[in-house]
């Protein structure tokens, strides 16, 4: 009887510190995990370097069968390519767009943090990047690569270390321009979680194909305009919709990324 | 010395998750190894020593702080499933590999 009295005293002891535990540290949730993102960053750095090798390695292995495919397609989308720059650089405006949208101009453009990613968490698509509020880091500022792809704007900011949500993270909405033929169409795309990002509210009318780039709009001030963020995949066309809808191939891909641009300002 | 120990392999682990693991996805889900060894302690500790209960603990701590919002979420929940290893199923089911009930 009393050794039972003995354990049900320790449940409540251990009931107790479990309740403080979490009240605590969420009264100093920013802190606490401040502290242990300091700790960690070197080993999670290191992790994140091998964690892309070794996937790398372990994707190439598994793709070698259809690697001959890839490079044919390649070829004649290249060829394609080269014809349309040929045509493009007849026309001087929007030969400057697109070099824009490729962001060979981003020092120009933009002013820039570099960063680095350093983990994913584990129930959303977000990620912590090596840099916070010391090195001038803010939320809302939007993360880009070295190509000029938009990858996502950051979320949280904690002294040394800041979270951003990827443009796949759930219910992140901005808008887009698709770039069909000669005409912009607007859109808004939206994340959907689990790496997938759609297009919603495409006018019903618009022609739009497989294929088709998607840009950044700067309606909303959500992110800088004519950043790249990928290719129409899959169009969906409802005739009981006023619109369309659509998936997007991102350009950005987390795996092969290792360093990422934080936006601090537009020049 | 066994909690430290343990403390800084629940630790480890938790920062391999989030960033090694987190090329891997399954079903485009991160693997929770933090879960795994949860699972794994509770399954194969005597249902009468409680260190299973601390792992559930501080491995929910530890995903929580890599994660965003409320901490405690993951802490209620894998201490919820080491409560049911425990004092649920060892009681009424017998596992192979592990001890009698």
């Amino acid at each position: 009887m009393q050794g039972y009295g003995s354990k049900n005293k320790n449940y409540w002891v251990f009931f107790v510190v479990l309740i403080l535990l979490i009240v605590l540290t969420n009264i100093f949730s920013s802190s606490a995990r401040n502290f242990f993102y300091t700790i960690s960053s070197p080993l999670q750095e290191s992790l994140w370097g091998a964690g892309q090798s070794v996937s790398n390695l372990f994707g190439g292995i598994a793709s070698v069968g259809s690697v001959k495919d890839e490079v044919n397609r390649l070829k004649l989308e290249n060829n394609e390519l080269s014809t349309k720059i040929v045509l493009l650089q007849e026309t001087q405006d929007e030969n400057a767009a697109l070099k824009e949208a490729l962001g060979l101009e981003l020092n120009k453009k933009y002013e820039l943090i570099l960063a680095k990613f350093m983990s994913k968490n584990p129930d959303g698509d977000i990620v912590s990047l090596n840099k916070g509020k010391n090195d001038g880091v803010e939320e809302g500022m939007p993360i880009i690569t070295a190509g000029g792809v938009i990858a996502g704007k950051i979320k949280e900011v904690y002294s040394s270390y800041s979270k951003a949500s990827l443009l796949s993270a759930n219910k992140l909405t901005f808008d887009v321009r698709i770039k069909h033929e000669e005409q912009d169409i607007s859109a808004v795309a939206e994340g959907q979680g689990d790496s997938r990002l759609n297009l919603s509210f495409i006018p019903q009318d618009a022609k739009i194909t497989d294929g088709d780039i998607v840009v950044t709009d700067c309606l909303g001030n959500i992110f800088p305009e004519l950043l790249g963020v990928g290719k129409i995949k899959s169009i969906k066309k409802s005739d009981t919709s006023p619109f369309q809808e659509a998936e997007i191939e991102q350009f950005f891909d987390l795996k092969s990324a290792l360093d990422i641009f934080i936006v601090k300002a537009i020049k | 010395m066994k909690v430290l120990l343990i403390t800084i392999f629940l630790f480890i682990s938790a920062v391999i998750q989030v960033s090694f693991l987190a090329h891997f996805p399954i079903l485009s889900r991160t693997p929770n190894l933090i879960l795994l060894i949860v699972l794994m302690w509770n399954l194969y500790e005597d249902r009468d020593k409680n260190l299973g209960f601390y792992i559930a603990m501080l491995g929910g701590l530890f995903l929580d702080l890599f994660s965003e919002g409320l901490i405690g979420y993951q802490i209620l929940l894998l201490l919820t499933i080491s409560v049911l290893i425990k004092k649920v199923l060892k009681k009424h089911v017998r596992i192979p590999f592990t001890q009698e009930i």
